[in-house]
């Protein structure tokens, strides 16, 4: 049995739906990541998971219980914020423990617990300190210690590194599934940032529109990904997507892209007429080469863009611009003549009204 | 040159003026100050500092006796040690029962929109009214609930006259506190009683000092109801202030010594709260 | 957060200022209306429940009574000459002020501090100031037209003392509106100053065509604050000229105040203050319509 359950859960505010028939689970102890663009739902989502807010429809489970009318002290989850509850007039130790005081717990237990969470996080030296003091990083961790001295059932993360600069983020983002790792609590973590998604989460949730369009292991998700939108979404650089028709016929699918003919192996039941249909392919999955080789196609480049490690080309093959990672290692330049080598294995082909993939 | 010329030209014009208003500023202060130290045979005279400096004015203040006022006549007054410590009763308990009551209000207004848009408008409302207008409402009142000329009658008055300035000044403060603050204490088991005491107040804080100084101020000044309500047991200072102009002879040195006592406070605490100042004038219209 | 409030929460959000401000100031409000359309003083003997409705006796006599009216235009006289002149005042000093210079800080900070000063002490430091013997006549006209000056007695003069009546206002004021103009002047965000700049316009010119129009809506608020309190002016006539000579200085709320305590002629005194309620709210309401309103 799951550990937390949402099912169904859909959510109106007067004539908008922000949540269109949400369900996920997240097993004990791992961390399940939710991932979508602002606007999504995310935020909404975990409010009701908390129960901040209640669902229009649906029901939340704890280990099979029913907790959907379940205030939201009770029921033992902790959450924190993008403005995280870091009050400015006490010291990191007083508002660590808040929620311990709140509870009534007699002050020894107080004191052990906060100090050892603070060891944990690694802030023992904020705690006598006021939040004007501290540092992005402290600040976080101090509302992070805040949320985990209370031994909850489920961590809810809205968002945790969205104020960090960009840096910091990174190391944080490790920094959190460590802690995790070591601290075993459950959590769901909600980011608008895929990669950050992708790392942090044992399994990742992909949220469009209000809905799960996605929910698998992080893998699963970047190399298979079910819904057009969320490939889109996943890749960056920005996915190439091109529009074609596709027959698929005893074990190969044959997709044409203008003047471009792909062959793809595919289980062998798949079989349709030719259609119209899109075809994506992520500009790292695709490499050139400089001579001609057979089996590639001839290109000219078109325009650069420096990415740092690497550059991103678009590169011109008739009349489809395709956009390709070019490693370090090859010197290109705009107007340069190159061959592309693309293996069907990376190109991936979608319905063109309902976005979900047909080469499964 | 001759645009360097102007330039030089402006900016002596600035200073210039803006050294002639401090002085228009200073200078009736600095006259009230030295004539508050000048003895008797020197309130007429012409300069300002005093050939025989003295503490006689404000000790008079102090004692009840017999003055002989200039044109001979004699007049006695009370000592302004019960008005002074009346203005301290009545406007330091007013002060809070407006900041706590404002606070609470407040409160309402921005997380829950409480009195609804027209309640908070009428608020405004009482201060848009000349006091005046409504003398005579109150007195019949007053005198019918047999509070006249006690301190309990001023206090409610100005409680509820300045509440309005609390509700305004601590709503913004409040506003400024982000709701989730309070969220993530609700979802830690606080009622929301308990977060509006445990939370909001004590981060408030710094708004209720400046809501409070600012209130105390205004009340601190109110002439025309203490003139109204009290006569003899609940005088505050500036119906005092009030009695030394005319009937009680030309004490100018006295009432200037006094004219200083009264302003000592709001001139501490105008300076205290200088930043709030403008937005507690304009109902957190105009922010400082 | 949740979108009705709490029980607990309503209630001290709403209880308490209801019941101070019903208690202490609408219940007397209501009192008023029908007091106003009695004939009653305490020196009739009976209470004033007790006293016959005359209807609108007490408003007409109003409207007659030249006391009345008169006291009325003179209260807008000095409503509108204070206002004005603070306002130009205050804008002025707003703009030399604006930009930095030695010693700014306390410049705004010994500019500003009348404002904290309690009406009474400044009614008390012109009266002082406009004595015969006082520094005004003794000091600086003394320099200008010689021992004559002495006998320049400002209260004795109807015109004299309601020259120091604005003069202490404006003396007390000009700094509130100088504050409310330099904190919105200095509010105009840096980059349409700064793309005026660029563009050459000199620093009048961006003080009258950049920041001025974005501040309209504050310096309305400001009038109309300022106006009000002036219109409401007690204080300083109470103090300084006791209304007089006679009643040449008396304003509105001076006179209601005297028919009501002086000559306890309550009734009348609730039907004034009706009226002038009335004219200020009406005057607001339009005052507003014309300045938001038509301006769209």
């Amino acid at each position: 049995m799951p550990f937390l359950e949402v099912r169904d859960v859909s959510k109106k505010f007067g004539e908008k739906t922000v949540l269109k028939n949400v369900s996920l689970t997240v097993n004990r102890g791992e961390v399940l990541a939710i991932a979508g663009p602002p606007g999504s739902g995310k935020t909404t989502l975990l409010k009701i998971v908390a129960g901040l807010i209640s669902p229009t429809s649906g029901r939340i489970y704890l280990n099979g219980i029913d907790i959907t009318d379940v205030p939201p002290h009770i029921r033992g989850f902790s959450m924190v914020f993008e403005n995280p509850p870091v009050y400015p007039d006490r010291s990191g130790y007083e508002n660590i423990a808040f929620p311990l005081k709140l509870k009534n717990m007699p002050e020894a237990e107080v004191r052990k617990r906060v100090y050892e969470i603070a060891d944990l996080l690694g802030i023992r030296h904020v705690l006598d300190r006021k939040p004007s003091t501290f540092s992005g990083g402290e600040y976080q961790r101090v509302a992070l210690a805040r949320a985990l001295v209370t031994n909850p059932a489920v961590l809810l993360l809205d968002e945790p590194l969205r104020n960090l600069d960009a840096k910091i983020r990174e190391y944080m983002a490790v920094w959190l599934k460590q802690l995790q790792l070591k601290i075993g609590v459950t959590s769901i973590y909600s980011t608008h940032d895929p990669l950050e998604a992708l790392t942090i989460g044992t399994r990742v949730a992909v949220i469009l529109s209000g809905e799960i369009k996605q929910l698998g292991e992080p893998l699963t998700i970047l190399n298979n990904p079910v819904n057009l939108d969320v490939d889109d979404y996943v890749s960056i650089p920005a996915l190439n997507i091109f529009k074609g028709t596709a027959k698929a016929f005893r074990g190969k699918l044959v997709i044409n892209i203008d003047k471009v003919s792909i062959e793809k192996n595919v289980s062998s039941e798949l079989q349709f007429e030719e259609r119209n249909v899109i075809a994506a392919i992520r500009p790292s999955d695709v490499s050139v080469v400089k001579t001609y080789q057979s089996g590639t196609l001839s290109g000219k480049v078109e325009l650069i863009q420096y990415l740092g490690a690497n550059a991103l080309a678009t590169i011109r093959l008739n009349d489809i611009a395709i956009r390709v990672i070019i490693p370090k290692t090859i010197q290109i330049n705009e107007g340069d003549s190159i061959y592309i080598v693309l293996d069907p294995r990376n190109v991936r082909v979608y319905d063109v009204q309902s976005k979900q993939r047909i080469d499964l | 040159m001759k645009f360097h010329g102007t330039r030089v030209l402006l900016s002596a014009l600035k200073y210039i003026t803006i050294g002639v208003f401090i002085l228009w500023v200073l200078i009736p202060v600095a006259w009230v100050v030295s004539l508050a130290f000048k003895p008797y045979a020197e309130w007429r005279v012409s300069y300002f500092v005093p050939k025989n400096f003295t503490w006689n004015n404000f000790i008079v203040l102090f004692k009840s006796e017999a003055f002989i006022g200039i044109m001979g006549a004699t007049a006695i007054v009370e000592p302004v040690t019960k008005p002074l410590i009346n203005s301290l009763v009545v406007t330091s308990l007013s002060t809070i029962m407006a900041v706590m009551i404002g606070f609470f209000t407040a409160y309402g207004a921005s997380r829950y929109n409480t009195p609804g848009p027209f309640g908070l408008f009428f608020t405004l409302l009482t201060r848009m009214l000349p006091p005046a207008t409504f003398v005579t409402p109150i007195m019949v009142y007053y005198s019918n609930l047999k509070l006249l000329d006690t301190h309990f009658s001023l206090i409610i008055l100005y409680s509820a006259v300045t509440v309005t300035y609390g509700i305004w000044i601590l709503k913004g403060f409040i506003d400024a506190i982000p709701i989730e603050w309070e969220e993530a204490a609700m979802l830690e088991g606080a009622t929301p009683i308990k977060t509006l005491f445990k939370v909001v107040l004590p981060i408030a804080r710094p708004g209720l000092v400046v809501a409070g100084l600012f209130i105390f101020l205004l009340t601190w000044t109110e002439l025309l109801f203490a003139l109204v309500l009290t006569n003899v047991y609940a005088v505050t200072l500036p119906v005092h202030i009030s009695k030394y102009v005319g009937a009680v002879g030309q004490l100018y040195g006295p009432q200037a010594a006094l004219a200083l006592i009264g302003s000592v406070i709001p001139i501490a605490i105008g300076y205290a709260i200088q930043k709030h100042l403008v937005t507690g004038f304009t109902f957190g219209m105009v922010r400082g | 957060m949740p979108e009705k409030p709490p029980r607990e929460i309503k209630y001290l959000a709403t209880l308490p200022v209801n019941i101070l401000l019903n208690a202490v100031l609408i219940i007397p409000f209501a009192i008023m209306i029908y007091l106003a359309f009695l004939k009653w003083s305490p020196a009739m003997g009976m209470n004033w429940w007790e006293a016959p409705i005359t209807g609108l006796t007490n408003f007409a006599r109003a409207l007659g009574d030249a006391r009345f009216i008169t006291a009325l235009s003179r209260t807008t006289i000095y409503t509108v000459s204070v206002v004005t002149i603070e306002f130009f005042l205050g804008l002025a000093l707003a703009y030399i002020m604006l930009g930095d210079f030695v010693g700014k800080k306390a410049a705004i900070a010994i500019t500003i501090y009348p404002l904290m000063l309690p009406p009474v002490v400044v009614a008390t430091i012109f009266y002082l100031m406009f004595q015969s013997y006082g520094p005004v006549n003794n000091l600086f006209l003394r320099a200008i037209i010689g021992e004559d000056a002495l006998r320049i007695y400002w209260f004795l003069k109807p015109d004299t003392a309601f020259i120091t009546l604005l003069i202490a206002d404006i003396w007390q004021w000009t700094p509130f509106m100088f504050l409310i103009m330099y904190s919105a002047l200095s509010a105009v965000p840096k980059r349409l100053v700064e793309a005026a700049e660029v563009l050459g316009a000199s620093s009048f010119t961006i003080f009258w065509k950049v920041r001025l129009p974005l501040i309209k809506p504050l310096i309305i608020v400001a009038l109309v604050l300022r106006g009000l309190e002036a219109f409401k002016m007690f204080d300083y006539a109470f103090i300084m000229t006791g209304g007089g000579p006679g009643t040449t200085t008396e304003t509105v709320s001076m006179y209601i105040y005297r028919t009501a305590i002086l000559y306890t002629d309550i009734s009348y005194a609730a039907a004034m203050s009706l009226m002038i309620l009335a004219m200020i709210i009406v005057v607001v309401r339009a005052f507003i319509w014309y300045f938001f309103e038509k301006g769209r």
